[in-house]
């Protein structure tokens, strides 16, 4: 890339580059979501024996949920950023480098996902 | 945006909007770590405490390390690409609209694949991220 601007290649390493990227963000998700379910399977194991108090199950089993409930919405908006938003940056990407792209599948960026960040940080 | 070009405007409007998504790619990984945080607090105490078994705090103090190590490099990894990678994405779409893009500040390619090859300095390895992703 001696000029200004970028070749036909360039452009076309960069988007595959930025799937790439995308991709290895949802892995990443995803990777969380095991680690989540492996420690979710041995807590409910540990809490359905004998060996810890009936006085403090509860308060455990309870603690977890509540994690559950913010690590899932929290996994989910970032699956979305990153599916949602990577069709965003190949479509202006392509666009910018004069190519005709086809709109993303939602034609518009999701709006709700900036008000449940919003409602997550206050809760 | 019309005859597939782009208005100045529209592309500040989706630098913009890059910026604002990968920061709320941060703040998503930071409230994941919050609620690790609040979960300890409730479980440090209960482990230390006589209520439950020793075999069992054995175990479950063990399960919830290696969780927690699970979590934070995976989080970082997706801060990576949320920060840098953003940077990145920003930099290659000035250059195609033949601006005079800068070099992001930090410019860390570790966690670009092999095949994308920015200009002027050669690659460097991706192990980085491989080791995030196990």
């Amino acid at each position: 890339m001696a000029s200004k601007y970028p070749t036909e290649e360039d452009v076309n390493k960069f988007l595959k580059a930025n799937q790439d990227l995308l991709n290895l963000g949802i892995t990443f998700s995803h990777n969380i979501d095991s680690a989540f379910l492996e420690f979710k399977k041995i807590l409910e194991l540990m809490i359905k024996s004998n060996f810890v108090e009936r006085a403090v199950v509860e308060m455990l089993a309870d603690s977890f949920d509540k994690l559950e409930g913010k690590v899932k919405s929290n996994l989910e908006n970032i699956v979305k950023i990153y599916t949602e938003g990577g069709q965003w940056y190949s479509f202006y990407l392509g666009q910018a480098a004069g190519r005709k792209m086809d709109f993303p599948l939602s034609k518009h960026p999701q709006p709700g996902v900036t008000d449940v960040a919003k409602a997550q940080a206050g809760s | 945006m019309e005859n597939g070009k782009l208005t100045d405007e529209e592309v500040h409007k989706f630098l913009t909007g890059c910026e604002n998504l990968m920061r709320l790619g941060a703040s998503f990984t930071g409230n994941i770590r919050d609620a690790l945080r609040d979960l300890r607090k409730t479980y440090d105490p209960v482990l230390q405490s006589d209520y439950v078994d020793n075999a069992v705090v054995e175990l479950l103090t063990r399960s919830l390390d290696d969780f927690e190590k699970k979590i934070d490099s995976n989080l970082e990894g997706i801060n990576t690409i949320c920060t840098r990678g953003g940077q990145w994405l920003v930099f290659y779409l000035g250059k195609s609209l033949g601006k005079n893009s800068e070099l992001p500040q930090h410019p860390d390619r570790s966690f670009l694949n092999d095949q994308f090859k920015p200009p002027a300095t050669s690659r460097e390895n991706v192990q980085g991220v491989k080791k995030m992703r196990a």
